[in-house]
């Protein structure tokens, strides 16, 4: 077992790999009692077209979804059951590259993560339960339909991404579910859910060197062929976006607006900064010119554009980082406006980004407090960057003006995509 | 962890020492009566307060200035509890041994000064911080169309006459258009002095330390004793059906029941397993089983416990042309309730309860809302409810069962959606 600090936060990481080729990461919490485990899946919606073995298979969207929903099936009932009987807490979610379960408890460490794995490496696909599950997703999927903030953010996507399977809803639609048949279930699990291609994370009150016994011991009930690292199949992402501008109608307070801003990853090559100082540095680029403390929300809130801070998020794919602003407002043109006016015009100081450093430094601190957020950024770590960054701290403090301006500067190959809801009359 | 309660002329000062967090955390909760006609005033003026100061009159100056202090951040929030307000303002901040040993007497300086020095010039609210909060909170009240569940229960709960649990704690369009500058001053300076406060402190600090900051800026200084009651006994009611059409892909169904007349006992324990099992909490409910295991109708089907109301409101979406279905099955579950509950249903129950108040130990909130509770005697210590509920029978919730009875079955319907 390795042992590697988080630097900043005294706090420690600890790995392993199994012989089976599971990979564990886990962050001891002793002075509370509660702890949570994730059992993680590196296949989430976007992986419907693979090769495998020399064989294409194609799989309608929400796929994946679809078998997180199946996976709580059990030869001798449902795998909730067993957990509420231990007075845990036990979910599951699928995103776009990860399928996720999650327990979380303050008591039975061993019954709990013996479950977890018992579970998850227990497939029980029968036409009936795959045929009984199709009605929750539906009525699932129309929540969502309900919801105008999802479809915002649906319809953006849509717009935004041209091969990108991140265009596609991660549950699919209706359509799709009525394409997904047992056997492809079969097949995306007997092709993903290999302890090669997943990883445990745990949080909170355990012993490491525990974990590990119990894991290693209740991976041997279960018997693996080789993993056939499957390779995905699909277009590369051009530089284009569907459309550039959507508008509809749905029941809305006031309108809703989303601004997409697709920025090829190749704008910033010649500046030999890494990925992961990349991504921090457009993030604290973007708080200070659009976050809570910018002068634009205080403008924008003073006209009477806005009453709340404008919301950003930044996602990263292979080629490109996709930037996101959204509002409500009974003005989206001129939103719109003063939004793509302020990004082409960025600025920044050296004060405010020493300021806003220091906060991101307290934030790595304040994390270690909750162990769903432990847990979740060595997810996401894994996820992009194939390893868990504990060194992010050293990384911060190296951020500077001069490289920050730098990007700036080079911002200005991008292309925009706006959808925006108005009120139905 | 050790817990201190000081007693001040004006508040109650509650020290909570322990190593189990990074942050420090300071709560000011204000208490008194509802009155149906200020809740909208009253929302108004907590997100007032925690938006600027006369000392920082902008929320960019405010926030530049939690920035100095490495982060720390101060929010409110106002519910309505039975016939009581609980509203609070609260402060968060990294702890000193992180920063600098300065940091708790510049956090909790700035968080009082928030709440003794308001955005105020000659009586009354600053106009343009008074505008920006008058919108934001019109479109938080106008925002339920934008949600098919929440419209439901707000329109359920609306059918409910003569009492405060009928209202949203939001309040309404109409109060709000009577909120002025001027108006909201008096009632601020009406909470500062009226209401009962209890002040909260938790993290790993020198208490010591704290009670001598908070006592030089805690300028509460009204005796209060006028009386305070949570409960609010809603009337058994004959049950009323509404189906009002909304344009959205699902329907969505609330159920609201009418608790009768329960004793201390029942309303503390009985009654929340009973909203365990039937489908609070846990997955494997009666209504889960009942309308998405069995009969794939839903994804989500709820239940919740206001136990200060005395209700238990049932909530669920489904497709819509299942909603006479829907509402046959959940009356079917209720009718379960009184007669049919197995051994596993009741001992899951109690074990996922008691597992839940083991949390309480490892989340911060929690910990305060439990003293604060215990405190106004509506819940008895950890030690006692743990007890308490492992000694609750199947004749108890039986019991509690014959005592419920269906106010409202309240139908959003929907029904436009076209498969894509």
């Amino acid at each position: 077992m390795k042992k590697i600090e988080f630097l900043g936060a005294k706090e420690t990481l600890y790995t392993e790999k199994l012989d089976c080729g599971l990979n564990i990461y886990m962050v001891q919490n002793l002075n509370i009692q509660n702890f949570y485990i994730t059992l993680n899946v590196k296949y989430g919606s976007i992986y419907t077209d693979y090769e495998c073995d020399g064989e294409e298979c194609h799989n309608p969207s929400g796929i994946a979804h679809y078998l997180e929903h199946l996976m709580f099936k059990m030869p001798d009932g449902d795998a909730f059951e067993y957990f509420t009987k231990l007075g845990s807490s036990a979910n599951a979610f699928t995103s776009y590259n990860v399928t996720c379960y999650e327990v979380f408890a303050n008591s039975k460490f061993k019954e709990n993560l013996e479950y977890l794995i018992k579970y998850v490496y227990t497939p029980y696909f029968t036409k009936e339960v795959v045929n009984s599950e199709r009605g929750i997703i539906s009525e699932e999927i129309k929540m969502y339909d309900d919801n105008p903030s999802y479809v915002l953010i649906d319809k953006l996507k849509q717009n935004i991404y041209v091969n990108d399977k991140r265009r596609e809803r991660v549950s699919g639609n209706i359509k799709d579910l009525k394409e997904i048949t047992v056997d492809m279930i079969k097949n995306v699990y007997n092709t993903f859910y290999h302890p090669e291609n997943m990883f445990m994370i745990i949080t909170g009150n355990f012993n490491p060197e525990e974990a590990i016994a119990i894991i290693n011991e209740k991976m041997k009930s279960f018997s693996f062929e080789p993993f056939k690292n499957p390779s995905l199949l699909g277009n590369s992402e051009p530089f284009e976006v569907n459309s550039e501008y959507e508008e509809s109608k749905m029941n809305v307070n006031k309108s809703k607006v989303i601004i997409g801003i697709k920025i090829p990853k190749s704008n910033f090559k010649s500046l030999k900064i890494s990925n992961v100082a990349l991504r921090l540095y457009l993030n604290l680029i973007v708080k200070i010119n659009f976050g809570s403390t910018s002068i634009l929300n205080e403008e924008m809130k003073s006209n009477g554009i806005i009453n709340r801070s404008i919301e950003n998020s930044l996602t990263e794919t292979d080629d490109y980082y996709i930037q996101l602003f959204k509002t409500d407002t009974d003005y989206p043109d001129y939103f719109v406006n003063r939004v793509k006016d302020t990004f082409d015009n960025m600025t920044l100081t050296n004060e405010d980004i020493k300021r806003k450093i220091k906060i991101s430094l307290s934030d790595l601190i304040w994390m270690f407090d909750s162990i769903e957020s432990v847990n979740m950024d060595i997810q996401d770590d894994i996820l992009m960057y194939n390893t868990v960054l504990t060194d992010i701290y050293t990384i911060y403090r190296s951020l500077n003006n001069a490289d920050a301006l730098k990007i700036i500067n080079k911002l200005d190959k991008k292309l925009y995509s706006v959808n925006i809801i108005y009120p139905n009359e | 962890m050790e817990y201190r309660k000081k007693y001040y002329p004006g508040y109650n000062l509650h020290l909570i020492k322990t190593d189990k967090f990074k942050m420090c955390h300071i709560d000011v909760i204000f208490r008194n009566n509802v009155n149906v006609n200020d809740l909208t005033k009253r929302q108004f003026l907590i997100r007032m307060l925690c938006e600027n100061s006369y000392n920082y009159p902008s929320r960019r100056k405010l926030l530049l200035k939690l920035e100095d202090l490495y982060g720390a951040s101060i929010y409110g929030n106002s519910s309505k509890v039975g016939s009581a307000y609980i509203s609070n303002i609260s402060i968060d901040y990294l702890n000193p041994q992180y920063t600098e040993k300065s940091m708790t007497k510049e956090s909790i300086k700035l968080f009082f000064d928030i709440i003794f020095n308001p955005n105020v010039s000659v009586r009354e609210f600053d106009s343009k911080t008074f505008n920006l909060i008058k919108e934001r909170l019109r479109d938080s009240i106008n925002s339920a169309i934008e949600n098919p569940k929440r419209l439901s229960v707000l329109n359920a709960i609306g059918k409910l006459k003569d009492t405060p649990s009928a209202y949203s704690s939001l309040g309404t369009i109409s109060s709000l258009e009577d909120i002025t500058p001027e108006n909201l001053y008096s009632y601020y300076e009406d909470m500062i002095k009226n209401d009962y406060v209890d002040i909260f402190v938790i993290g790993d600090i020198n208490m010591d330390e704290v009670e001598k900051y908070i006592s030089e800026y805690a300028k509460f200084k009204t005796i209060k004793n006028h009386e305070v009651n949570l409960y609010f006994k809603n009337k058994k009611v004959k049950e009323q059906n509404y189906t009002e059409n909304f344009s959205a892909a699902q329907s969505n169904i609330s159920i609201i029941l009418n608790l009768n007349n329960l004793t201390d006992y029942e309303k503390k324990y009985v009654a929340n397993l009973y909203n365990m099992i039937l489908g609070g909490g846990a997955l494997q409910t009666k209504l889960y089983k009942k309308l998405r295991e069995e009969n794939s109708l839903c994804y989500s089907v709820n239940s919740v416990y206001q136990k200060y109301d005395g209700l238990i409101l049932i909530t669920t979406g489904v497709d819509a042309n299942s909603n006479d279905k829907a509402i046959k099955l959940i009356k079917s579950c209720i009718k379960d309730m009184a007669k049919n509950i197995s051994d596993d249903e009741i001992n899951d129950a109690k074990e996922f309860v008691i597992t839940s108040l083991n949390y309480v130990k490892d989340d911060l909130g929690r910990i305060i809302d439990n003293y604060y509770f215990e405190d106004l005697h509506t819940l008895d210590d950890l030690e006692t409810r743990i007890k308490t509920y492992k000694n609750v029978t199947k004749e108890d919730i039986y019991n509690v069962a014959k005592k419920i009875s269906i106010s409202v079955v309240y139908t959003l319907a929907g029904g436009n959606h076209e498969e894509n």
